[in-house]
């Protein structure tokens, strides 16, 4: 009888190890025909959802990347693939080349950077013939066929570094300027900007370079500036990396009474300010950008013919906005 | 569960399990295989599109440079490449993930054979043709790029998949391995399972079997039995098996029952007749003598003497008879008032012998000289010593089916242990015949065979306990009291009767 039990036990004990055991197996060729089933191609039928391409004009940059993030959103919530391309470092040349490659690739919608170029324009002109709508982004490209444009009224931000640079600086004294390039939003900036400095005769901007929207360009130029104009009251940076750049040429030559003004949130910009290295940065609200053009792009494929401007508008960004804004991560949050 | 059951369950099952295994394994390596199949035939593809953009607008400028029905030719069939290399790849499919770059490829090859067709279009005006080639060429550019960039792409997205697919498989063929071990235990414990269950139980019938064939000690086949017993009572076959075995152990151990008290009864018929045979010679030569004295008697006027003998010779014949063979009871009784006249003749009127027979019960069979000998002990043993007033009563009365016949004295009576002695059942001839040796000397007188050799014929006569019933005290007086049924079952004999003529 307890020969048995132990039998009966055995054999019990052996199935449940067996079953168990073949469970485990079973699990295992089910995760294995889950993880092939990722492999296995879409069949290529039904209707594709809009592919809309966002050609930004550098990647890895912060500016460029929150737009990217919030056309991101935006097409995930419409149910479009977006297709975010750029060049690796400031290229308009690679930029041309990429919208001609996503005209090439028939895209259904096209985010670009204006860069007040005819060869562009007609780039932006070509790709609106063949049935691509084109919505220009941070940058404006006029007199193209472009549907709309979506970004910062860059008159008007020039003009509001003006006023913030007259509220630091008074209504006296020399200013050096900074701008990342030739493209036409930095160019509409300082034009803005140049019609606020002419309204006080005591102001002066004493010199404009560019800095191809590099920090290490931007220090560079500051230093040359400040070296070639030791009198300079405040140097005012255009694109994202140049308050960045000034603030760290000011710190290397000891130029503590230099005012910096900047653009945009990139890096440590907030830390700055927070220390008093950058007197006052101006933000454009990129991720909006890139989310309103992807309304866009949806609501003229809807067939909803959109208005031709969109400015997103700026946040100044102080030490005293900073405290009622907090430490947040970052101004420009997306709704 | 019956053996066949057991099997039926047990093979196909572990059968089952080892083949949902090797299923599951193939499976998987197939769909494995095929990820990677798909994977090689998709990143062909793309370079396959690649070489059909490169040919295309290589004979687009071979015909371009030398318009020409031939190269003309040639071109179609290279641009029809380059459609079809596209249209194969929309046939492949793509994963998810790079559906949208996927599709952008196509769209470049679509691009690129409207281009050269464009431009083949203005082969007429060279200028014209030359721009539109570049732009093809352009293209055809962007397909070279794309078509690495997909290649990287494609492989980013599978590598991962594809490396965790092959890390799952390990993991399974461990895991196969360990499967097959236990179910190799599992099978093995499961014949040895089933294997016992038939060889243990037949083991134990066989040693069953060795102990009843071999007559072992009663408690070694006790044993033996009391496992058989457990086994039977499992629902298998064996333990119907069992329980038939069992079964007839039972019967045979019956029928060796009844087989033996059959014997001893005839046994007992053979040394009756021994007996007889000894002393035939005696009553022969005694029973003609007594004739010759009963005449003589008569012919000397002793008329009562001659009727004694005559009673004397009655009985002598009487008692020739053949001992198996059943009488009636009037027979008996006859017999009872020959013997009862001679004992009166010797004791006169000391002793009163009454009767009181009920006639309805006289066609009833018993053994011969079965009412005679208590008669006799009564004679005898009860009221020998009595100087006056000594009573026999001989009644028969009908009950029911049976037939009563009590015998009563008002002598000596027995004590308790004499009572018992009397009424023992088992019979030992040896014993039996020393105390009647004994009982010879000291009673002096014959006491036929004795009232104990009574009972037991009558029990084994009659095949019931209650035959015989003695009521006595010391002082007292005895009643033998037999019953017997009216109707008489014949039972075989099959003892060779002796003709003691």
């Amino acid at each position: 009888m307890n020969h048995h039990r132990i039998w009966n036990g055995g054999i019990l004990l052996l199935s449940l190890l067996f079953a168990a055991l073949f469970a485990v197996f079973a699990e295992s060729v089910q995760h294995t025909r889950e993880l092939t089933s990722l492999l296995r191609p879409e069949p290529a039928s039904g209707e594709r959802p809009p592919r809309v391409a966002l050609i930004s004009q550098v990647q890895n940059n912060p500016f460029w990347q929150s737009v990217e993030e919030g056309a991101a959103s935006a097409s995930k919530r419409f149910g479009m693939d977006l297709e975010s391309m750029g060049p690796t470092r400031i290229d308009p040349e690679e930029q041309a080349r990429l919208l001609e490659k996503a005209i090439a690739e028939r895209f259904d919608a096209l985010l670009v950077q204006g860069q007040n170029n005819p060869a562009y324009a007609r780039l932006i002109d070509e790709a609106a013939a063949s049935g691509i709508p084109v919505i220009t982004v941070d940058a404006d490209e006029p007199g193209s066929a472009r549907k709309a444009y979506v970004g910062t009224d860059n008159r008007a931000a020039g003009q509001r570094m003006g006023e913030l640079v007259v509220r630091r600086v008074g209504e006296s004294g020399r200013i050096g300027v900074l701008i990342g390039s030739e493209a036409s939003n930095q160019q509409l900036r300082l034009e803005g900007f140049r019609s606020v400095v002419k309204r006080y005769p005591g102001l002066t901007i004493e010199d404009v370079r560019t800095s191809n929207i590099s920090r290490l360009q931007a220090e560079e130029q500051a230093e040359d500036m400040l070296r070639e104009h030791p009198e300079l009251k405040a140097i005012v940076g255009f694109s994202a990396l140049d308050g960045l750049g000034i603030a760290e040429a000011a710190k290397h030559l000891k130029a503590d009474d230099l005012l910096v003004f900047g653009f945009d949130d990139p890096g440590e910009t907030r830390q700055e300010i927070g220390q008093g290295r950058i007197a006052a940065a101006l933000v454009q609200q990129s991720c909006r950008i890139g989310e309103q053009a992807v309304t866009l792009v949806h609501d003229y494929l809807q067939g909803r013919k959109p208005a031709e401007l969109h400015y997103t508008g700026t946040i100044v960004l102080d030490r005293a906005s900073l405290a009622t804004l907090g430490d947040g991560s970052s101004a420009e949050s997306c709704p | 569960m019956t053996i066949r059951a057991r099997l039926l369950i047990v093979i196909p099952l572990l059968v089952l399990a080892a083949n949902a295994m090797i299923f599951f394994l193939f499976r998987s390596s197939t769909l494995v295989q095929g990820g990677y199949d798909r994977m090689l035939n998709r990143i062909l593809a793309y370079k396959q599109a690649v070489q059909a953009s490169d040919q295309s607008l290589q004979s687009l400028y071979d015909y371009l440079l030398d318009p020409g029905p031939e190269l003309k030719a040639e071109m179609t069939r290279r641009s029809d490449a380059l459609r079809r290399s596209g249209e194969s790849l929309r046939q492949l499919g793509q994963p998810p993930a790079i559906v949208p770059q996927a599709t952008g490829y196509m769209h470049l090859i679509d691009t690129l054979a409207d281009q050269e067709r464009y431009a083949a279009e203005a082969s007429a005006t060279p200028k014209e043709a030359l721009e539109r080639y570049e732009s093809a060429e352009k293209t055809a550019d962007f397909i070279r790029e794309e078509g690495q960039r997909l290649v990287d792409i494609d492989l980013g997205v599978d590598q991962p998949i594809l490396r965790e697919i092959q890390q799952e498989n390990k993991r399974m063929t461990r895991l196969g391995i360990a499967v097959v071990a236990v179910q190799t235990a599992l099978g093995v414990c499961l014949a040895l399972w089933v294997s016992r269950s038939v060889t243990e139980p037949v083991g134990r019938l066989v040693r069953l079997a060795r102990h009843v064939s071999e007559g072992g000690t009663p408690k070694e086949l006790y044993g033996a039995q009391a496992q058989a017993e457990a086994q039977a009572r499992a629902k298998d076959e064996l333990g119907i098996l069992t329980e038939a075995f069992l079964q007839m152990i039972a019967s045979l151990n019956e029928a060796a029952v009844r087989d033996k008290e059959r014997l001893e009864r005839e046994r007992f018929v053979k040394e009756l007749e021994l007996r007889a045979l000894q002393g035939q010679i005696q009553p022969h030569f005694l029973f003609n003598s007594l004739n010759v004295l009963s005449k003589l008697a008569l012919l000397e006027g002793a008329e009562r003497t001659s009727d004694l003998i005559v009673s004397m010779s009655r009985l002598i014949r009487y008692r020739l008879r053949k001992l198996d063979e059943p009488v009636t009871l009037r027979d008996e009784l006859d017999h009872v008032r020959e013997y009862a006249a001679i004992q009166q003749a010797r004791f006169g009127s000391l002793v009163r012998f009454e009767t009181k027979i009920d006639e309805a019960a006289l066609t009833a069979k018993l053994p011969a000289l079965t009412v005679q000998p208590l008669v006799e002990n009564a004679f005898v043993h009860g009221i020998a010593d009595m100087e006056a007033g000594a009573e026999i009563r001989l009644a028969v009365v009908r009950e029911g089916s049976d037939a009563v016949i009590e015998v009563s004295d008002n002598g000596a009576g027995m004590d308790e242990a004499t009572r018992r002695a009397l009424l023992r059942l088992d019979y030992e001839p040896a014993e039996a015949s020393r105390e009647e040796e004994k009982r010879s000397e000291s009673a002096s007188m014959s006491a036929g065979l004795g009232t104990r050799n009574v009972f037991r014929r009558l029990q084994l006569f009659t095949g019931r306990s209650d035959a015989v019933e003695i009521r006595s005290a010391p002082g007292q007086g005895t009643t033998f009291k037999i019953r017997i049924p009216m109707t008489f079952k014949e039972e075989p004999v099959d003892v060779p009767l002796v003709d003691r003529g």
